[in-house]
């Protein structure tokens, strides 16, 4: 179920200038791609157009995923402040066609991934901001979605949880989940299996990341795009 | 599945709406109803200290407002009834000669037992033959007065007793007491004096006479037959039937064409007057079960506006607006439920332990709860709906 953007353009307002101009991408399935750039790049309103929360105003977008089977993780978490990091990803996995007992074993298992075993029966409001993002991510993982849609989900993370974090996506993506993040963090880019970098409303590349989808960056081709420019890594 | 294609313009008129029915925001998977109980479970379990507070409040505002109700019920029921045993719904029709003899049908006011709307009704003898002396045997020196009447004295002089037609002849309680009379007794009673005494046996029957001050005279009261005249009719309506129409019909009644008959209530104050239980009907607490049941509603509510991002995150996770609202209003149900029912609890312990007695027509105060309840259900069920409803995309957008 691959997503697929043409020539898309967009811009919030009559009067506004365009935010997007034209954007050419093709994510096919149970790829993880980092979508990086500078801010007021358009990455948030690619990642809403991918997820057709926004319509283009130009182009054309191909998303055979419907809304309500994507998920989303968001910066800062929204949880079930007061029940606990169990009872908080059961909720996704509400609607699956699973049994009671695979459903409890697909949810320990995002648990694990998020490496938050000990705290399953935990309330979420006594968790660390880091471990909550932890949460969030596991819900948004644990139902096995077609497509999930991460705008900065390590924007507030230290570099351990972001590890756990990248992780536990990469464990999603080999399930066959496609995931799109958008990032700041070079780091995490890297890590993905693509990185597209945003500039200007266009598309400047569109290449391999280092990592290649590891945890270890190893130096990769840099692909041509609009400019060519390599996201930098962390030392 | 079907492939999906955004065109822009083909698509949006204004650039940058959000989402829509052509963006396929897809059918919400359903939630079994098992899955929604267990939230409503959850969400009601994960924060037992602050359930069990709205559950106290609701129970504070139900059975307070409740309990205040019951007391202006009781309160006027009480008060009807002794105006109704002091004789309010009584009217007294006069009329006499000059010496005091009746000049009112005896028969006529003893039929008046028979007339619709009429609770009782007794006819009294006047002159100065109708007041015979009497004394009691066995307590010497206490002056008595014996006096006849017609029809159904004992209902007209004692309110709280059944009518009664017996033989022999009837006494104030007090009285009794104090001569040592008890009911049934056989007693021996001296009628008349200055030579021309005369000692019959009879019955003796207690009654309460103090209701409508027949108590105030030592007189002793016998049931005669319904003819001649009498002195005064005094005839008791049911409530309902109590009033001016009712008074113009006693006078026709009574009228022979050549007697000025009187007729005034019995009680005096003013006439137009609003009757209590009238005035009780046009009271504001009749509307307490809507006042318990906004009151409770917001009790409910309010907290759920402050929490209306876990709204939210149901509707991001996939679940549709419909098992959003019911997990929210199901909890919340619970909570007014159980709030209701305590304070129906409370409000019937505290009545009982404050008066002594149960609240009258309690079935009917259980109903305003009850209503109460629905009234506040339903207001939550509607502010639910409303918390749950947009689609998906808006709720995702915001969050981004």
């Amino acid at each position: 179920m691959p997503v697929t953007l043409e020539g898309v353009r967009f811009r919030y307002a009559a009067k506004d200038p365009e935010v997007l101009s034209g954007v050419d991408l093709s994510i096919p399935d149970g790829q993880l791609v980092a979508l990086v750039g500078p801010s007021g790049s358009g990455k948030t309103t690619l990642l809403q157009l991918v997820g057709g929360i926004l319509r283009p105003t130009g182009g054309r977008v191909e998303n055979t995923v419907p809304l309500a089977d994507m998920r989303w993780v968001f910066q800062t978490p929204t949880l079930l402040a007061r029940q606990s990091v169990r009872q908080n990803i059961d909720v996704a996995v509400v609607s699956c066609p699973w049994g009671e007992r695979e459903r409890r074993m697909r949810v320990d298992e995002v648990i694990r991934d998020v490496r938050l075993e000990g705290f399953a029966d935990a309330p979420v409001n006594r968790l660390s901001g880091g471990q909550q993002q932890r949460v969030q991510i596991a819900r948004a993982l644990a139902s096995r979605p077609p497509l999930v849609l991460a705008d900065e989900p390590t924007g507030q993370l230290d570099h351990h949880t972001t590890g756990v974090v990248l992780d536990a996506v990469r464990a999603a993506r080999d399930r066959g989940t496609t995931v799109v993040v958008v990032t700041h963090d070079p780091y995490v880019a890297e890590r993905c299996e693509r990185v597209v970098a945003l500039e200007d409303g266009v598309v400047k590349s569109d290449r391999p990341a280092r990592g290649n989808g590891t945890d270890d960056p190893a130096p990769g081709p840099t692909a041509g795009g609009n400019g060519g420019e390599e996201a930098e890594h962390a030392a | 599945m079907p492939r999906r294609r955004n065109h822009g313009r083909a698509w949006s008129r204004r650039p940058g709406r959000p989402g829509g029915s052509a963006a396929s925001s897809g059918t919400a998977p359903q939630w079994p109803l098992g899955a929604v109980w267990r939230q409503v479970w959850r969400t009601v379990a994960c924060q037992p200290g602050f359930v069990l507070l709205l559950v106290v409040l609701v129970a504070v505002a139900s059975g307070g407002l409740a309990y205040a109700e019951a007391g202006m019920r009781a309160d006027a029921f009480d008060y009807q009834s002794r105006l109704t045993a002091a004789g309010r719904y009584v009217y007294k029709a006069s009329a006499r000669t000059e010496t005091g003899e009746g000049l009112i049908s005896a028969a006529a006011c003893a039929n008046l037992n028979y007339a619709p709307g009429v609770r009782a009704a007794a006819g009294f003898t006047g002159g100065q033959d109708a007041y015979v002396p009497a004394s009691v045997n066995k307590a010497p020196g206490e002056y008595l007065t014996v006096r006849t009447a017609v029809g159904d004295p004992v209902r007209v002089i004692d309110p709280s007793s059944p009518g009664r037609w017996d033989e022999g002849f009837y006494i104030d309680s007090t009285l009794a007491a104090r001569l040592g009379v008890y009911e049934g007794m056989n007693v021996a009673l001296t009628l008349g004096r200055d030579g021309g005494e005369r000692t019959v046996g009879a019955q003796a029957h207690l009654i309460g006479m103090s209701a409508r001050g027949f108590d105030q005279s030592q007189t002793l009261y016998v049931i005669g037959p319904a003819v001649g005249m009498v002195a005064e009719c005094l005839v008791e309506y049911e409530p309902g039937a109590y009033g001016e129409s009712a008074r113009q019909a006693l006078m026709a009644a009574l009228d022979d064409g050549r007697t000025i008959v009187s007729v005034a209530p019995l009680l005096g104050g003013d006439a137009n007057a609003v009757p209590p239980l009238d005035q009780y009907r046009a009271r504001v607490s009749r509307y307490f079960w809507a006042v318990s049941g906004v009151v409770c509603f917001l009790v409910a509510f309010v907290p759920l506006v402050f929490r209306r991002h876990e709204f939210a995150l149901y509707r991001s996770v996939g679940a549709g607006s419909g098992p959003t609202a019911l997990v929210y209003a199901f909890a919340n149900g619970l909570v007014l439920l159980a709030g209701h029912a305590a304070g129906l609890l409370w409000m019937l312990l505290a009545f009982l332990w404050v008066r002594r007695v149960w609240p009258p027509t309690p079935g009917v105060l259980a109903g305003g709860v009850g209503a109460s309840f629905l009234l506040a259900l339903a207001l939550v069920v509607a502010g639910c709906v409303v918390l749950s409803r947009g689609n998906m995309a808006t709720y995702i957008q915001k969050r981004l």
